[in-house]
């Protein structure tokens, strides 16, 4: 496993939200956490990020314990989260959004070649790159927060909630650019509330409940009307 | 004539505030936290560049050498030693400690120095320079000239380096420049490094163009503060601007106002800034 969680026990303050999570994400694959709200999806990508403390448990990430690590040690290891709702920075343009992405990178050199490389697979951003990027669209905002994560040369790429109020065009955008990045077997764990998104996404799944796993869905492509809805409502 | 003097002595006054407050804008940007012990951390800076003088025999003009590291080192403590262990408490706490930090400046400064004015000479002391045909003290020309310079390179730094993107991402988006693999305490600590750091690169020099008494300080930090908020606090440009105003309402004021009126107006400027728009006033203390 690339990435594994286990037995994670997790929470804000005093308040539990997590109960003995194990997850295990290998090389390549594209992974979705499904569940209804407060289920503890949201935690669990923070967990994994760094934003929210271990309380019980450990994370290991290719052989390494990265338990005690803070958000931009994990960073700087390649693991990488897509916040939900985008939160790009609005008063810097779209070039310096991507660049403040790529500060990993030493080297100005490696920059400038993986802004090339994002470009060429962002192109609409290319022609938006001097705007500020508080003044794009919803969707837009989006590509740029996506394209800031990979500007990091992201080992997984961590999304969360990455079509939550985008219009329906824009939407279908986004899944255009996830199922790109997945066709290069870039390593996604994606938290998703638009079933159909995760479905045609994700090759597996775990679903959780009041922080808690109750099941993996070994292969998205079997899971059935039945046990999604069970897995949504309960 | 004398409407075009004191015109020119605004604008060298404004751009010399507008430098001091710029470390006061930068380390509240980065950190949402207003320093109130700014005007005192540079009185500290103009009397450390008088004990240079007096006992290493060091022109204000050359001090700063040894003054700014100084200064930005305390800058970079009291962000780690007093303002983080406490600002996640309420704000008025930081608010309490920093005004603390000044008054216990102030009684370091009047302890070890006593009330006397005193004042700092340099080799530009005593001459005068004329700038467009109105004479200058040569000392405040330099310290005009250093600013403007301070104030082009922090403009060019925050546009245009990677420590001016951290500054601004952190700024914009905590938990988002977090997840970019920014540590934010770490660029916040420089930042409060960089803009303590700056009143010691100016502080010896207004050392020889302002008289030092231990309780300056606190006007120091009213001044900045006004200006700071007439700027509206988010970016160099509307600190220099702001900077002019003041400066150019402080010396006109004082041309033209019976008696020591003139002193007021800055005060007025703000009272008539936060008046037309107090919008701006309450975005700065609700920002986190």
């Amino acid at each position: 496993m690339l990435l594994e969680a286990r037995a994670i026990d997790a929470g804000y303050g005093k308040v539990p939200v997590l109960h003995g999570v194990a997850l295990g994400v290998a090389a390549g694959e594209c992974v979705a956490i499904l569940g209804p709200n407060n289920a503890g999806k949201s935690t669990l990508l923070k967990v994994l990020s760094g934003l929210v403390g271990v309380w019980r448990g450990n994370l290991q990430f290719e052989g390494a314990d990265i338990t005690p690590d803070g958000p931009s040690e994990r960073v700087r290891r390649g693991l990488i989260q897509v916040p939900e709702g985008r939160h790009v920075f609005p008063d810097l343009t779209v070039a310096e959004n991507l660049i403040v992405g790529g500060l990993r990178l030493g080297s100005h050199r490696a920059r400038r070649a993986r802004l090339e490389r994002v470009y060429d697979s962002f192109k609409p951003l290319y022609e938006l790159r001097h705007r500020p990027a508080g003044m794009l669209s919803g969707g837009e905002q989006q590509l740029v927060a996506i394209a800031r994560g990979l500007m990091a040369e992201p080992r997984v790429l961590m999304l969360d909630e990455p079509s939550l109020g985008l219009s329906p065009v824009a939407v279908d955008l986004v899944f255009g650019t996830l199922l790109g990045l997945k066709q290069e077997s870039l390593t996604m764990i994606v938290v998703e509330q638009n079933v159909q998104f995760c479905f045609d996404l994700a090759s597996r799944g775990y679903v959780l409940r009041q922080g808690r796993v109750v099941s993996q869905v070994e292969a998205m492509e079997h899971l059935t009307a039945d046990a999604l809805r069970q897995a949504y409502l309960g | 004539m004398l409407l075009f003097a004191g015109i020119i002595q605004g604008v060298v006054l404004g751009v010399i505030l507008a430098l001091v407050t710029s470390g006061m804008v930068l380390v509240y940007r980065a950190t949402g936290v207003i320093n109130f012990a700014h005007g005192s951390l540079m009185a500290l800076a103009m009397y450390a560049a008088y004990d240079v003088r007096r006992y290493g025999g060091v022109d204000p003009l050359l001090s700063w050498v040894a003054v700014a590291p100084l200064m930005g080192f305390i800058g970079w403590g009291v962000f780690r030693w007093i303002v983080r262990p406490i600002r996640d408490r309420h704000h008025l706490l930081v608010v309490q400690a920093l005004l603390g930090l000044s008054f216990v400046i102030e009684a370091f400064l009047l302890m070890r120095y006593g009330a006397d004015l005193r004042s700092v000479g340099n080799v530009f002391s005593g001459r005068v320079i004329r700038l467009m045909g109105v004479g200058v003290e040569m000392t405040r020309a330099v310290a005009f000239v250093v600013s403007l310079a301070g104030l082009g390179g922090l403009g060019l730094a925050l546009k245009h380096s990677d420590w001016g993107r951290r500054l601004r991402a952190i700024a914009a988006d905590e938990m988002a420049a977090e997840l970019a693999g920014i540590s934010v305490t770490g660029v916040e600590g420089q930042v409060w490094c960089v803009g303590v750091g700056i009143l010691g690169l100016v502080g010896p020099l207004l050392a020889g163009v302002f008289k030092l008494t231990p309780d300056m300080g606190l006007r120091y930090t009213i001044l900045a503060l006004v200006v700071l908020i007439v700027g509206g606090g988010r970016t160099m440009a509307a600190t220099v601007a702001s900077g002019l105003l003041v400066g150019l309402s402080e010396t006109l004021g004082l041309l033209y106002l019976p008696g020591s009126y003139g002193g007021l107006t800055p005060y007025a400027l703000l009272a008539v800034v936060l008046m037309a728009r107090p919008a701006v006033a309450a975005r700065m203390v609700r920002q986190r």
